[in-house]
């Protein structure tokens, strides 16, 4: 299963993209702000990561779960959409208890 | 360089832009609120405690155990826990700071209120400035 890790990761974003289009809060929002926060993210987290890389402290180990496909040496496709998952993540968690704290607790 | 200067590294930087943000947000009128923040974080390192154990056990992720403090919670280093704690504490200020400034005033004025005392209200004293 060399996509069970992307595959994982897509499925869990696609999650979130529902919750998001529920609920509103962030690509359904607005738009713009999303995909720029979200790509600050990715941009951050990557640039980390290559440092990393550099300096010799992120290697990929062999693995059944991953596609194997490299962007970079040491740096698999994978990681850029973890990395936009997380964020993803990261600021539906915020906009959701935002909105939870502004209604004094419904959702 | 080690895995804990990168991710003391990657964490100042995520502290600094909060600040920074949290200052021009403040001045906009519509301060960066700390509990969601707070919320986010808690639920983040969480995941990433039972996610990366998860990913290291079958062998998704590996990392040079040499480089790292050698602090872990189960097989995942502490370290790891930089990318979500940067997460939090960085794209919560993007997102205020890529607000237009326009419509920034205008929804300060009728939304920000409830949400801003809460967060004032459990995170304490200084909460304000915190943010």
């Amino acid at each position: 299963m060399r996509v069970a890790y992307l595959g994982a990761l897509l499925l869990s974003g696609g999650g979130l993209a529902l919750a998001d289009r529920r609920w509103r809060l962030l690509f359904w929002e607005d738009a713009r702000r999303a995909a720029l926060v979200v790509g600050t993210g990715v941009a951050v987290l990557l640039a980390a990561d290559l440092v990393g890389i550099a300096h010799g402290l992120f290697f990929r180990a062999p693995t059944r779960v991953m596609t194997g496909l490299l962007l970079a040496p040491e740096l698999p496709v994978e990681e850029p959409v973890f990395l936009a998952f997380l964020s993803y993540l990261t600021m539906l968690l915020v906009r959701g208890s935002e909105r939870v704290l502004a209604r004094g607790g419904t959702p | 360089m080690t895995y804990p200067t990168l991710a003391l590294g990657l964490v100042a930087l995520a502290v600094a832009v909060r600040v920074l943000a949290g200052a021009v947000a403040r001045r906009r009128g519509r301060p960066i609120p700390v509990v969601p923040t707070l919320v986010a974080a808690v639920v983040l390192l969480a995941l990433t405690a039972a996610f990366d154990n998860v990913m290291l056990a079958v062998g998704v992720d590996d990392y040079a155990r040499a480089h790292a403090s050698g602090l872990a919670i189960g097989r995942a280093p502490i370290e790891d826990f930089s990318y979500p704690l940067a997460t939090a504490l960085l794209l919560p200020g993007v997102w205020e700071l890529s607000r237009r400034r326009q419509h920034a005033e205008h929804e300060a004025t009728h939304d920000a209120g409830p949400a801003e005392e809460h967060a004032a209200g459990h995170a304490g004293p200084g909460a304000r400035r915190a943010g």
